[in-house]
């Protein structure tokens, strides 16, 4: 049983090694195909490049089309397996929008594959003008635009509206609206309104929207077709009975990709007449009203009151200015920033700007305030018009007391300059660094040097380290401390010892005898003194002193006993000296 | 004697290197002082030859975008912006004359916002690379101090200060990691030519996808044969000569 799972496993691998094998044995080839070769404005064309025997190609370059809005749609691969022969493929679509009537070629798309380039067949196409049955007996989707005037003034408001009629449903609309703007200024009029209408007995659902424009300049301005992309979908009704023996279940749908055009259209701009043109006229073209208000008044010297102006109509509202009124020194003039509130009735654009100034009175006494008056030009009278507010009187009082004057004057000043704001008149770079010292090269690379700066405090690490633990050994391992000192030590009585070497030569032994011991002592951490000379033999080697040092050691030891002991001794002290030093030399060499 | 010879040539690399500084110092005053005066074009020489003998300091490409805005080439002059941010990210003038510059451009298109590595590593970006490098060496010289005084006093606060010092250590080396990551790995290039066409493939022959114009900062995501794959967004890609934008 476990032989046929081995055998079927390896079975398995070798055909999935055999599937996942390159495609070698498959040439590589590169199609182009269409959908269809004839079509109309109206219509896409769907153009398909299929790259066979490999996916692994960046995408195709293609021809130059100049007569065709293209955009991707998608790509597909497909893989399969036939007699165990694998091919694979890879196609990448593209919608293909016509802009013109003609007979187009499509020519060759190129494809870099393994190193090699593959082209693709050249395609003809004829596109036609939609068919009269497209344009008006199957009414099922249509577009229609149109403009409020055929004719009218620069700067006076015209509506620019496109419609979409359709019986059917209609999705994904991308639409295209050029208005022509090196003759017009653009203005939105809110979302695409929706409604029903009826043409010709047949209800069309309507969806519409409309933009202001504004002539610029005089002469025949066009507006080019409205293009809008679109899929409608067709109820299709089958004469087998569905699901659930529902009619509704045997209803089918049918999508259809659809490019509507509407008719360029085209409006003559007049220039605004000369005759009775009013001085520093601002272009201010409409209908309008203006009215003006004030806060109080009955007020004191030092006291505040706001006059209002708001101007009101249809037309490029926007554009109306007021200048801070010259009131002959009379007053203090705080202008607020002006209000401007638009607002879309009946597919014009109808709006309301308000101009506040806080007026603080100087004197007192009875004043009456200028008109204020505003030109502008009506295009349905054809002629200039000038509207103006009414005088307004005012009385002022003297101040009641002077303190509480300034304090009221402080404060409403205040309060109107909270709400003037700054206004930007140009910007500008700031300045360019001065600071020499700023001025450094740098060196962006991650070098040696910058390795060596991280690791160099690791090694200080590593030395202090070591320091800190002889340092802690030195005062807690009593045994280190003596074996670390004994030489020393030694070294130090030696010294004093040759200082003294007239001293009795037993003496002189005695003492050598005894340095000698205490450095053993220390370095095997043991009593010294007590300890005869074999026994130093044999703890020297036990601690791993070589056998030759050990004996020579004990030897020495037995010299100096011998030479203790001796009625008359016969040593040389310097000798001895010599021979002590070497000894220990030879030990502390070897510890 | 080979000691002296040693020490004589120190002196020489020493002083060479000081000399070099100072001419570095003397055309970067010289510079500034031909901008100060409104000679923008030799200025902009002036900063450029500093560039060109390998100067490499954020002032000095900040200095020379504004030059060329005063020249009106605002391509050259964001380049140099952008240039001058990897050295000095925290620099809030350049930052205002960045903005400034990209108003003045048609296509209008900020430097693309921080992604999520970048954001994680939030302070990474306010940092040049030099800047994230010692910032790590001196977390490293602390934390070698401190692991030192722990080895000699070893208390319960002194080892709680060496973990978070190890673990802030960890942090920057990966913050360097990271730094390096980001500037390698995002190539952001700025169009130099007034107008360039973004085609769907590697030949003037292809469809034109959308138009770029000068001071445009795109994405390069791809390089092949002579022509650069921008992307500004996931639906804003394709190939442009790479002669007609500068990294």
């Amino acid at each position: 049983m476990k032989l046929f799972f081995n055998k079927a496993a390896l079975l398995f691998l070798l055909l999935c090694m055999g599937l996942s094998s390159p495609v070698f044995a498959e040439d590589i080839r590169a199609l182009a195909s269409v959908d269809r070769n004839q079509i109309t404005l109206e219509d896409n064309l769907q153009l398909s490049i299929t790259i066979q025997g490999t996916q692994n190609t960046p995408p195709p370059e293609l021809p130059s089309l100049p007569d065709f809005r293209v955009t991707s749609s998608g790509t597909s691969s497909s893989t399969q397996i036939i007699n165990f022969k694998r091919s694979v493929s890879i196609t990448h679509k593209y919608r293909l929008t016509p802009m013109n009537i003609g007979q187009f070629k499509i020519g060759s798309a190129r494809i870099r594959a393994n190193g090699k380039i593959y082209t693709t067949n050249p395609i003809t196409i004829v596109v036609q003008k939609p068919t009269v049955q497209n344009q008006s007996a199957d009414k099922s989707v249509f577009v229609e635009t149109n403009v409020s005037k055929k004719t009218a003034f620069v700067g006076e408001q015209l509506i620019y509206s496109f419609k979409l009629f359709h019986r059917v449903e209609a999705k994904n609309l991308d639409l295209s609206m050029p208005f022509g703007a090196s003759h017009f200024q653009k203005e939105e009029l809110g979302k695409a309104k929706t409604y029903q209408s009826v043409i010709n007995g047949i209800q069309y659902q309507v969806q519409e929207i409309s933009v202001a424009l504004f002539p610029i300049k005089p002469g025949k301005a066009a507006i080019p077709a409205a293009m809008l992309d679109l899929d409608i979908y067709h109820r299709t009704r089958s004469n087998r009975r569905g699901f659930f023996n529902d009619p509704f279940f045997g209803q089918g749908i049918r999508a259809e990709h659809k490019v509507l055009r509407s008719k360029p259209l085209s409006v003559k701009i007049l220039a605004l007449p000369e005759k009775n043109k009013p001085r520093d006229f601002k272009n201010i073209i409409g209908q309008f009203n203006i009215q003006a208000n004030l806060g109080k008044n009955d007020l004191e010297v030092g006291d505040t009151t706001t006059l209002t102006i708001t101007v009101s109509g249809k037309g490029n509202i926007r554009g109306v200015i007021f200048p801070e009124p010259d009131l002959n020194l009379q007053f203090k003039v705080y202008p607020d920033k002006p209000e401007f509130k638009q607002a879309v009735a009946a597919n014009q654009i109808t709006g309301q700007k308000t101009f506040k100034f806080a007026l603080v009175p100087l004197k007192s006494g009875t004043v009456t305030l200028p008109t204020l008056t505003l030109d502008y030009f009506d295009p349905e009278a054809k002629f200039y018009r000038q509207i103006k507010t009414r005088p307004i009187i005012l009385t002022v009082r003297p101040s009641s007391t002077e303190e509480t004057l300034n304090h009221v004057q402080s404060n409403s000043i205040n309060n109107n300059l909270k709400k003037t704001e700054i206004e930007i008149l140009a910007e500008d770079i700031l300045p360019i660094h001065t600071q020499l010292n700023d001025f450094q090269n740098v060196n962006n690379e991650i070098g040696t040097s910058t390795l060596i700066r991280f690791v160099f405090p690791a090694l200080l690490f590593v030395m202090a380290a070591f320091f800190i633990r002889k340092q802690k050994r030195w005062t807690t391992d009593v045994a280190f401390y003596r074996n670390q000192k004994a030489y020393k030590t030694a070294s130090q009585k030696l010294e004093n010892l040759t200082r003294s070497q007239k001293s009795e030569p037993k003496e002189f032994v005695s003492k050598l005898s005894e340095i000698l011991r205490e450095y053993i002592g220390d370095k095997l951490n043991m009593q010294g003194k007590a300890i005869t000379a074999a026994e130093v033999e044999q703890k020297l080697k036990e601690s791993d002193y070589q056998d030759n040092a050990a004996n020579e050691t004990r030897k020495l030891l037995e010299k100096y006993e011998a030479l203790q002991y001796t009625p008359v001794s016969s040593g040389n002290n310097l000798e001895l000296l010599n021979e002590s030093q070497n000894i220990i030399k030879i030990l502390e060499k070897k510890s | 004697m080979s000691k002296k010879i040693l020490i004589s040539l120190f002196i020489l690399l020493w002083n060479t290197a000081l000399v070099h500084a100072e001419d570095f110092m003397n055309e970067v005053a010289r510079a500034n002082d031909l901008y100060a005066s409104n000679n923008y074009l030799q200025a902009a020489d002036s900063y450029e030859s500093l560039r060109e003998r390998g100067f490499n300091n954020g002032h000095l490409y900040y200095n020379l975008g504004n030059t060329y805005i005063r020249l009106g080439k605002i391509g050259p002059a964001i380049l140099n912006y952008i240039r001058a941010q990897k050295l000095i990210p925290r620099d809030e003038n350049l930052q205002a004359n960045l903005n400034y510059a990209i108003q003045q451009t048609r296509d209008k298109i900020m430097p693309p916002p921080p992604d999520t590595l970048a954001t994680l590593f939030f302070w990474v970006s306010d940092l040049s690379v030099n800047e994230n490098i010692n910032f790590a060496l001196a977390i490293n010289l602390t934390f070698w101090l401190i692991l030192t005084a722990w080895f000699y006093f070893r208390t319960d606060f002194l080892r709680l200060v060496r973990n978070s010092i190890l673990f802030s250590l960890l942090l920057a080396f990966v913050a360097i990691g990271v730094k390096l990551h980001l500037e390698s790995s995002s190539r952001t290039g700025v169009v130099l030519a007034k107008t360039v066409s973004v085609k769907s493939g590697l030949d003037a022959s292809n469809i034109t996808l959308f138009e770029l114009h000068e001071g445009a900062l795109v994405n390069i995501t791809d390089e092949r044969q002579g022509w650069v794959e921008v992307q500004l967004d996931s639906k804003k890609k394709g190939w442009i000569p790479k002669d007609s934008l500068e990294v």
